[in-house]
């Protein structure tokens, strides 16, 4: 499967050796939290995930090309 | 093509009023604006888009013939108008508005900067080529 | 000619119903920009020193920014600042919706109330019209009820802020209401408005803004709310608004739970974002201008009634869901109307019941001293705490002098889990292995709050050498390792300067800390609304020159200020976390000695905290250095 990954500024201002676009290739059905070990990601700074636009969490299973994104670590208010 | 409010997804924040008050008057002034957002607070707790349908009825009403149809939407001829406010009492959906620096009421003029500013998509251009 | 700014500053003197109009000063917009920079400087010139916070001469000054009401991403940000009721020292508070917005439409950047009102009044602004009427038929109601009469006999386009019972009793946590659901949450400034026996200021304008390049201006907004929705983050932003963190915040084990006992709570998905979005939203309700409405509108049924009510979001599910240990979503929203009508900060009103409710588990307080049992987890003990609080009844007086007040009252050992900084109860992360958010939280100018420096992300991060040891340590359950305490200075005090900009601006950060929103963007819609060439550096300079200011403020004001000042409650430096993701975990007091010294090193003050005249100079307030030098 071919994962795009767009990474929030919350996430790259702890992960700035990172680009803000990722393309990960991995073999399907897996999880997201799959696809962040693959991408160097650590799952615990990502807060939220939206797989092709729908908000979602770390475990939803991947089974085809997609576009994920990842925002990082937020703060209430 | 028309105006369309969608008012489920309208989040009261009015940045289609200060689009309006820029595109038709270049003022930074939602009180000039040609729409209306209204806050249904505490209950149901929602908002609701006052916007023009562009039915006619203040042209109706206009004693000055200063109201009238140009392409698909009512403009007012401020050379015309008089000031009466009979339009405005006139208006089906209260969105004719009076502002103390104007004499010309202010009404929408199909600018659709409303449409293109909202963020939330609650304002949509709809039918047309 | 200042161009975004409304030019005026109004002053009313609520002894004697007193209006003065004065041109803003450009020098004050030069060199403190708006917002918070106008709370600090007007806070440092114009309240004598050693002034109560109670008094009449203590200031509310409610203050706009530059940008606030402006076509730009979010332009409806108001601060409000006084002399703390808390903490006796530099208190602010950012509200969102539309105030600032039509007191600069009315034609004001800045409103200053000093004095006290004779009887209980409350302020209508019409443009120039200025007028103070009475509030004897609404003294004592709900902060959203009267908001609601007033709109109906005003009219739906005054914009109004509100205190309700807990202000008008002084309760040194009060808070400002607005746009039902909307304050200026913390540090007690809805406390100081009801000293001044001031129930509400509505406010309408008719006037516009001067823009420098309005076309040029028009165009770059268009653009700037293009670029904010193709963000990454924006569609997965506003469904649950911030109470989506909920989850993370457990899996990182620094979630406030049973009064910051612990930090991980087992039932965290009854109370969560999705809890929120499923179980109880309406509305996405947001602030003027803004294009990712954080505000969640909906309704709550429990056994106590049903409420509608914008919330709750992350701090009020952390600390009147954590720290009060409710179960439900539809608890947490509940007891979140109850402050809300009653005008209490969420977070203190959480963070005082729970230490009510743990010193009754330990029978330092007792059922008779409290009127009944109280216990954690139960709403109904919750819902008395806060009532008999806003009243000032019973165990309610002793309450409603927050944590710090009432534990040095009440002894046997309760101050070591009072959970506050400075008088100020903490806010929503718990941090004993977060050293970084320690050190915010300690160093915070208005006490515990995470507003001005959220570095519990670069904590997190740190946790583990490599991406494979966190995910063994942590998030299935697992310990997370313990985090360094070094090197955290830099990155809080980055975040010190970046998030208070904001505020001075008069917008909401969150576009650009949640979403990447960039900095440049905000350079140059800043120009085209001033006409200043401002870049961020030069902008951050501001925000440096102020985090000096309000530092000096609490020197002045507060006997004793001080490194002393700035520690946690011994619960963070004695008990380990007793399970969770960080269990056996705790910073000593050696080791908040080392964030100190680092910080106070880079800070440029000295091993008391102090700011150095030396330093006080090289950011342009030598005058402050004087001042602070005479005093001693």
């Amino acid at each position: 499967m071919r994962i795009t990954l767009h990474l929030s500024g919350g996430l790259r201002a702890v992960l700035n050796h990172l680009p803000g676009e990722t393309t990960i290739e991995l073999e399907g059905p897996a999880p997201v939290r799959a696809v962040l070990e693959k991408a160097g990601i650590n799952p615990l700074l990502v807060m939220m995930v939206t797989v092709d636009g729908e908000t979602t969490d770390k475990e939803q299973i991947l089974v085809h090309d997609a576009e994920i994104a990842l925002v990082g670590p937020v703060a209430g208010g | 093509m028309e105006l369309k409010p969608i008012h489920e997804r309208c989040s009261g924040c009015r940045a289609c009023e200060l689009a309006c008050s820029l595109a038709n008057f270049r003022e930074m002034n939602p009180a000039k604006s040609a729409l209306g957002i209204e806050g249904r607070f505490p209950a149901p707790g929602d908002y609701r888009i006052h916007l023009c349908d562009q039915c006619g009825a203040c042209a109706e009403a206009c004693p000055e013939d200063a109201i009238s149809l140009e392409s698909e939407a009512y403009l007012i001829d401020p050379d015309l108008c008089t000031g009466c406010l009979n339009c405005v009492d006139a208006c089906p959906h209260g969105v004719m508005f009076v502002h103390p620096g104007s004499e010309t009421p202010i009404k929408c003029t199909l600018c659709w900067a409303c449409a293109e500013i909202c963020p939330r998509d609650a304002i949509v251009m709809e039918g047309g080529a | 000619m200042l161009f975004g700014y409304a030019g005026n500053i109004l002053e009313v003197d609520l002894n004697t119903g007193q209006v003065n109009k004065t041109p803003l000063p450009e020098d004050l917009a030069r060199d403190y920009i708006g917002g918070r920079g106008f709370v600090a400087k007007l806070l440092w010139d114009k309240i004598g020193r050693g002034t109560d916070p109670f008094d009449p001469e203590n200031l509310l000054i409610i203050a706009t920014g530059p940008l606030s009401g402006h076509l730009v991403p979010a332009s409806g940000k108001t601060h409000f600042g006084t002399k703390s009721p808390a903490t006796g020292g530099y208190a602010d508070a950012s509200m969102g919706g539309h105030f600032g917005p039509a007191l600069k439409y009315a034609g004001y950047d800045i409103l200053i109330l000093k004095g006290r009102a004779p009887e209980p009044s409350f302020l209508v602004i019409e443009d120039e019209n200025v007028e103070l009427r009475s509030a004897e038929a609404c003294w004592g109601q709900g902060a959203i009820t009267v908001e609601e009469d007033l709109k109906k006999e005003l009219g739906e386009s005054f914009q109004i802020i509100t205190i309700g019972p807990a202000g008008e009793n002084l309760v040194r946590f009060a808070c400002i209401s607005h746009d039902f659901g909307r304050q200026a949450g913390r540090t007690g400034v809805g406390a100081v408005m009801g000293s001044k026996n001031l129930k509400a200021v509505a406010v309408r304008g008719t006037g516009g803004l001067p823009v420098f390049d309005v076309d040029g201006l028009f165009e770059k907004s268009k653009e700037a709310y293009k670029k904010v929705r193709a963000k990454p983050g924006f569609a997965g932003w506003t469904p649950e608004g911030t109470a989506g963190i909920t989850n993370w915040v457990n899996e990182v084990g620094a979630f406030p739970t049973r009064n910051f006992q612990t930090s991980f709570f087992p039932g965290y998905k009854d109370i969560n974002g999705q809890a929120v979005l499923e179980r109880i939203k309406i509305t996405d309700k947001g602030c003027f201008c803004c294009p990712t409405p954080c505000g969640k509108y909906g309704k709550t049924a429990t056994q106590l009634g049903t409420a509608h009510v914008e919330g709750p979001e992350y701090e009020s599910i952390a600390l009147l869901g954590g720290a009060c240990v409710l179960g439900t979503i539809e608890e947490v929203a509940y007891a979140n109307y109850l402050c809300d009508e009653l005008g209490l900060d969420t977070i203190s009103a959480g963070a005082v019941a729970a230490w009510a409710m743990e010193c009754f588990e330990k029978g330092i307080l007792t059922e008779q001293q409290i009127g009944r049992k109280i216990g954690f987890g139960d709403l109904e003990s919750l819902a008395y705490l806060l009532e008999k609080t806003a009243a000032r009844e019973g165990i309610g007086d002793l309450l409603a002098e927050g944590v710090m007040r009432a534990s040095a009252r009440v002894g046997k050992g309760s101050e070591a889990f009072a959970i506050h900084v400075k008088g100020l109860e903490w806010s929503g992360y718990e941090s004993r292995n977060a050293p970084g958010m320690m050190l915010a939280y300690m160093t915070a100018d208005v006490g515990a709050h995470h507003n001005r420096a959220w570095a519990l992300g670069h904590d997190v991060a740190g946790s583990a050498a490599s991406v494979h040891d966190l995910i063994s340590a942590g998030g299935r359950g697992g310990r997370l390792a313990k985090a360094s305490v070094s090197g955290k200075a830099g990155r809080v005090i980055e975040l010190q300067h970046i998030r208070p900009l904001f505020d001075c601006l008069g917008i909401c950060r969150l576009q650009y800390m949640e979403l990447g929103f960039e900095g440049e963007n905000y350079e140059a819609l800043f120009y085209l609304v001033t006409g200043r060439k401002m870049n961020w550096d030069e902008l951050l300079k501001v925000s440096e020159r102020i985090w000096h200011l309000t530092r000096a403020f609490s020197v002045r004001e507060v006997a004793g200020f001080g490194r002393s000042a700035d520690y946690p409650p011994p619960r963070f430096f004695t008990e380990p976390v007793p399970d969770g993701p960080n269990q056996g975990h705790y910073l000593t007091r050696e080791e908040l000695d080392i964030l100190l010294d680092e910080y106070y090193k880079a800070r440029g003050w000295d091993e008391n905290g102090i700011p150095t005249s030396e330093t006080l100079k090289r950011v342009g307030l030598g005058h402050v250095a004087l001042e602070l030098a005479g005093a001693k």
